[in-house]
């Protein structure tokens, strides 16, 4: 999987080349708008990643000319603006998702992949399984070791997310806007409240624990390493 | 300097309106003078014209009763006892060739004019016509009659009262116009000054605000013109723009002391990790927690811009029609959990749909912020008490009902200003902004957040906003 990273502030572009490097992506990276475009407009890429704020040429008439062009590449736009007026006109422009500076990586990392996998035509699975959990999400039953798990419907939702992400690093604001579509300041313990049940009902009863908290970032879904 | 100041005033809309208002007058006047003007001179030459055409009939009856002769002699007769200078008479056949006349020394220039003896021919009876003499600078009346059989007579009287008189109204009327004008010009002066004073004090107040000095107000006459009405509006914009001021000057303070604390705290960790324990775990240890000290920084930097921007109004809201009902029970559902970890009941009354228009991620921030307060402030098996209603038929309000610590009444007026916190709530997290946000997002969607409590009781939080028909 190619990744193309147009990104001028070399500290971000280094932070976010190496984390998707480790999360398995090849990175290029551009830190002007004209270099950006040509890379865009002469080699294949699976996903792009475009700052705004760009010299040369600003981000959005990048991606205009990228869409002029044809190239039908998914782009992530990241801006320092986040009022709704920007993200509009992001999209508009013909980005498909729209991050504002400060982002948190695994919030990207999560974008990047969940655009990859909508542009790559792949449908929705009706079953996830991970670390001897399988859930089947149409008739919602949740199975570990052979054992029946009764979850309450937001229970339900933040497990399935965590497994569709499993192996990789969720925040809170990223459970609470993604899982349950809700937006407020993340000072609140709802989240904490809500994996602490979670793991009450996955993980209590086993040795091999699959919720892992990683501090300061959020939550992972894995077996222990 | 003074050429300059005078190039200023010809800029000013007082001196504009005085050159209007100099203008008009001075047309008006003029118009009116004007009309005097010919009303009067046409009332001369219509006396002249009924000289003439006494003379003329006193004239015809001689000839009728006494001759051609005695014509003759009274002509010359009534040119002397009017003067010679002043009317002539002549007498002579159609055909141009003079019988009789006064003295015609004076009047050499005046000749007989062929179109009114054919016009005379044509039966008109009287013909009046005004020749200039250039030689004596005045006008003459001339009238032409048939009288007898075939004399034409030809009357004239020189127009020097009359044209003595124009004269004088003419100069009369230059310098009384002149001296109007002046003194139509101070009047209307005087009056733009007077009208636009206002004006000026007004600008005075604006020039000493940019000064630095935002006490200050525009007085008001309170007699509700225009000017005072303008003068109100005025200070009712300083009033906006202090508080914001304010706002900003408080906020600045507040940012000075809050923001520097999570940076402090992150340089400190770092710089002791870095100087006093280089192993892998502490080193773990200060990376999460400068994420944690990050995102806390982050968010509060965040809420602030939000409150600024929903306070101000410059932030496009994502209008859409929002049953608060739903909305509510979500939020409800999701600090279900939260609540039992406190052994807290709570309950929801929630009855049939209430619509509202609103910014769905607005509206969830303010209903999660009032009840993650009331969760959070609430000791250990107390109750929370949430209900959605339409208390009026333009309005919903939702209604957060605690049994917490409550808030005291020297609190209570301030707890929606930024980073007020009460005294017992100082130990407890949070960014100290929750409540003036959520106060924000209501007045931002029209609507009000009001606040009941009761030290140790509890606290009620009620908000309204302008209800959507379904």
């Amino acid at each position: 999987m190619r990744i193309l990273l147009i990104e001028d502030d070399a500290k971000i572009a280094s932070f976010v080349t190496k984390g998707l490097k480790a999360a398995g992506f090849a990175v290029d990276g551009a830190a002007d708008g004209e270099t950006g475009l040509h890379l865009a407009l002469t080699e294949p890429y699976d996903a792009a990643i475009i700052d705004i704020m760009l010299p040369r040429r600003d981000g959005l008439s990048l991606i205009e000319e990228m869409r002029r062009e044809n190239i039908k590449t998914p782009v992530i736009i990241l801006s320092a603006k986040g009022s709704v007026d920007d993200r509009v006109k992001g999209l508009q422009t013909g980005g498909d998702d729209y991050l504002t500076k400060p982002f948190s990586f695994s919030e990207l990392l999560a974008r990047v992949q969940a655009l990859i996998r909508r542009n790559s035509g792949a449908s929705e699975p009706t079953r996830l399984s991970a670390g001897g959990v399988s859930m089947n999400l149409i008739t919602r039953d949740v199975i570990r070791s052979g054992k029946r798990i009764e979850l309450q419907p937001l229970e339900f939702a933040l497990l399935a997310y965590l497994m569709r992400n499993a192996g990789r690093v969720v925040s809170k604001t990223m459970i609470m806007e993604h899982v349950w579509d809700y937006h407020f300041d993340p000072q609140t313990n709802v989240v904490e409240s809500r994996i602490y049940r979670l793991r009450e009902k996955i993980d209590k009863d086993y040795s091999q624990k699959l919720i892992h908290t990683v501090r300061g970032v959020g939550y992972v879904f894995k077996e222990a390493d | 300097m003074y050429l300059k100041r005078l190039t200023d005033l010809r800029h000013t809309l007082a001196f504009r309106l005085t050159l209007w208002y100099a203008l008009i007058f001075m047309i008006s006047t003029g118009v009116a003078f004007f009309l005097f003007y010919l009303q009067i001179t046409s009332f001369l030459r219509a006396q002249t014209d009924q000289d003439l055409l006494n003379q003329a009939r006193k004239i015809s009856s001689v000839l009728t009763l006494q001759g051609v002769s005695a014509v003759e002699r009274s002509a010359i007769l009534e040119s002397q006892a009017a003067g010679e200078k002043k009317i002539f008479i002549r007498l002579f056949s159609p055909n141009g060739s003079v019988f009789s006349s006064s003295n015609m020394s004076y009047w050499q220039n005046i000749g007989i004019e062929k179109e009114a003896i054919e016009e005379l021919l044509q039966g008109t009876r009287y013909v009046f016509s005004t020749l200039a003499s250039p030689d004596r600078k005045l006008k003459v009346r001339i009238l032409y009659t048939l009288i007898g059989r075939s004399l034409v007579l030809q009357l004239g009287e020189a127009m020097e009262t009359s044209g003595q008189f124009i004269e004088a109204f003419r100069k009369n009327f230059i310098i009384t116009i002149s001296v109007l004008l002046i003194f139509a010009a101070a009047i209307g002066w005087f009056m733009a000054r007077k009208a636009l004073s206002g004006v000026e004090v007004l600008t005075r107040t604006a020039r000493h605000i940019s000064g630095g000095a935002l006490g200050s107000r525009v007085p008001l006459t309170r007699n509700g013109d225009e000017i005072d009405q303008l003068a109100t509006t005025f200070n009712q914009m300083l009033d906006r723009i202090e508080t914001l001021v304010a706002g900003v000057k408080e906020m600045s303070d507040n940012i000075a002391h809050d923001l520097k604390s999570p940076v402090t705290r992150i340089r400190g960790i770092a710089e002791v990790t870095l100087t006093t324990d280089p192993s892998l775990t502490s080193y773990e240890n200060m990376a999460a927690s400068i994420i944690e000290e990050s995102d806390r920084l982050l968010d509060l930097i965040n809420t602030m811009l939000v409150i600024s921007k929903t306070e101000a109004g410059v932030d496009r809201l994502n209008i859409e029609k929002l049953d608060m009902t739903e909305m509510v029970k979500d939020a409800c559902n999701l600090f279900q959990s939260s609540a039992e970890d406190k052994d807290i009941e709570l309950t929801r009354r929630l009855s049939e749909k209430q619509f509202v228009r609103g910014d769905k991620r607005m509206i969830q921030r303010m209903v999660s912020n009032l009840l993650d307060n009331a969760i959070r402030y609430t000791p250990d098996q107390g109750t929370v008490q949430v209900s959605v209603q339409s208390p009026r038929q333009d309005q919903v309000s939702v209604m957060i009902k605690d049994t917490g610590i409550g808030i005291s009444s020297e609190d209570l007026p301030h707890i929606f200003r930024r980073f007020y916190r009460c005294e017992p709530s100082r130990s407890l997290t949070g960014t100290g902004l929750g409540l003036s946000l959520a106060l924000a997002i209501a007045k931002a969607h029209g609507g009000n957040i009001d606040v009941g409590s009761t030290l140790g009781k509890g606290s009620t939080f009620t908000i309204t906003l302008p209800k959507d028909s379904p």
